[in-house]
């Protein structure tokens, strides 16, 4: 029995054997997902291109008052000096003027002391003062945005003028005298956005301000300025008065009357003891005209008597009626002209100077034959 | 015994010529070249048809955008402008703003269940510290069918990150064609 079983043994396992290989070849032959061919294309457009970026680009420039020497010209009779704020962007931007401080350097700081006050030209042309009386250094506060705040369109530039002048009349071209080489030493910070966005908005733009990270002077950065603010110093130097008045000149006895035959009076009014020239020759010009700003057209006292004679201004009333009186104001400068060649010349090319405004009131009373007369000081 | 030997082979043979139960078909594999090969049994091809590009920036004031054509700046935004070719190479990108780059793609599709998908080949790289992209297709997941399919590239400046990057990232950058791929699906 068992010898005839071997065999039919043998052809079962072969049997096996062979589907084993059939199955494992046909499982070989089954396709895969990683082998079956798939439908492909590739295609590009013509979309690639050179980017290039621009930064939001404004400057701010402290500008030095030129050295004029010691003369105030026509349009220095302050010290000023100036910031020029420049939006480079082609996106308008505001630029915001924060003055951190004002500091009393350099020589004769103590004729100055106590003398001057800053201040800042704002948006609509006023002066706003920074600090009423300048000692050694004086920490102010920022004005109001709506002052000190320019909207520059693309490519605009804007001065921003600060300065010193006397802190009440005629100290300019009195007391401040003494005081020339003092400096007033300026501390800026400048804030830039864009127009149109908050500043929260503009700092998540421009999170190291509209200059980078490390804007402007930072070593003239005030107290208190922020990394994304521009710092800018500037310096006003003050510069002895060319032309002098001397102290309490604003009510000035330096007028006389005198009697003409035809009963007309010649007012006469000693300019030796109104205003101090070093060195330029006097004339004089009336400011009532139609156009007492225009100093081009300078001209002699056009229409009220013998003029300018070198010392004195001569105002001749005539004729009168002896029952009418009179009671007149004449305003008029002194001007200095014909400066030495070492005398630099203006910023306009001047080579003359004036001196404040004075007003001559002449008063006669009715049927009386002795009018008076008196000089003051109109304005600096 | 001989007999049976026999019919064991024979059965053997049958296994391995039949197929049965394997499911073996027919393939062939192939890699189209640039130009759609069309085959009897369909066809699967794509091929662009037109760019047009779009600047998006967000400040009120903006001389950048005098001369071009306006279009609808969506929320974020103050202006949207198209431009050409030569208007953009000519613009300079400020922090904010945004260039959409929309791409549209005809797409061929013959053959019975013939199912795809177009895909994107990303930017290698972003193109400097201050940029990033985006692709967006559509319409997007898988497809059937000829059509005309967009892409758009979204390519934002934000600028410099940090103090370190400020010069670098403000540089001419080079931005590639946009490419893309349809791929049938396999199922």
């Amino acid at each position: 029995m068992s010898h005839r079983q071997r065999p039919r043994h043998r052809v079962l396992a072969a049997v096996c054997v062979l589907a084993l290989v059939a199955v494992v070849v046909a499982v070989a032959l089954v396709p895969s997902g990683a082998t079956f061919a798939r439908y492909f294309d590739e295609a590009g457009d013509s979309s690639g291109a050179t980017l290039s970026s621009q930064q939001i680009a404004a400057t701010t420039e402290g500008v030095i008052t030129p050295d004029y020497g010691d003369w105030n010209w026509f349009d220095r009779q302050t010290n000023e000096t100036s910031l020029t704020v420049t939006n480079s962007s082609p996106t308008a931007m505001v630029a915001t003027v924060a003055i951190g401080s004002v500091a009393l350097t350099g020589a004769n700081t103590g004729q100055a002391s106590g003398k001057a006050r800053a201040y800042v030209v704002d948006r609509t042309g006023a002066k706003q003062q920074i600090a009423s009386s300048v000692t050694t250094t004086r920490t102010t506060t920022q004005f109001p945005e709506a002052n000190l705040s320019w909207t520059l369109a693309p490519g605009a530039s804007q001065k921003i003028v600060v300065g010193v002048e006397s802190n009440s009349t005629q100290l300019l071209y009195q007391r401040l005298v003494g005081a020339a080489g003092a400096k007033f030493d300026f501390r800026f910070a400048v804030n830039w956005r864009v127009d149109g966005l908050s500043s929260a908005e503009s700092a998540e733009l421009y999170p190291h301000g509209a200059l980078g990270p490390n804007p402007g002077d930072r070593a003239a950065c005030p107290a208190g300025a922020t990394a994304a603010q521009e710092c800018r110093g500037v310096v006003a130097t003050v510069k002895r008065p060319v032309v002098t008045v001397a102290t309490g000149s604003n009510t000035t006895g330096a007028c006389s009357v005198t009697d003409n035959f035809d009963l007309s009076h010649t007012f006469s009014v000693n300019t030796s003891t109104l205003a101090a020239y070093s060195g330029l020759a006097k004339t004089a010009r009336e400011l009532q005209g139609s156009n007492p700003g225009n100093y081009g057209s300078y001209a002699p006292i056009p229409d009220v008597g013998s003029g300018f004679t070198g010392t004195s201004v001569e105002v001749v009333r005539q004729p009168y009626e002896v029952g009418e009186g009179y009671d007149l104001t004449f305003t008029f400068v002194i001007r200095g002209t014909g400066g030495a060649g070492t005398h630099v010349p203006g910023p306009n090319g001047e080579r003359a100077t004036q001196s404040p405004v004075y007003t001559l009131s002449m008063k006669r009373e009715r049927f009386s034959i002795f009018p008076t007369c008196s000089v003051s000081l109109a304005s600096l | 015994m001989r007999v049976r030997v026999i019919v064991a082979l024979a059965a053997a043979l049958v296994l391995l010529s039949s197929g049965l139960g394997t499911s073996a078909r027919w393939y062939e594999e192939l890699r189209f070249a640039d130009d759609p090969i069309t085959v009897t049994s369909g066809e699967l091809a794509i091929a662009s048809s037109d760019v047009a590009y779009r600047v998006l920036g967000r400040y009120p004031t903006d001389t950048r955008f005098e001369g071009l054509t306006a279009c609808t700046a969506p929320q974020g935004f103050a202006h949207c402008a198209e431009a050409s070719a030569a208007q953009l190479g000519d613009f300079r990108f400020m922090r904010g703003d945004r260039l959409t780059v929309e791409s549209r793609f005809d797409v061929t599709a013959t053959g019975t269940n013939l199912r795809y998908a177009i895909t994107v080949t990303p930017l290698q790289q972003t193109p400097s510290p201050g940029w990033t992209s985006e692709d967006t297709v559509t319409p997007g997941g898988v497809l059937t069918g000829a059509q005309t399919v967009t892409v758009e590239r979204t390519l934002e400046f934000s600028g410099p990150v940090g103090a370190g990057d400020w010069a670098a990232a403000f540089g001419d950058v080079t931005v590639p064609d946009i490419t893309v791929q349809a791929v049938q699906e396999d199922r």
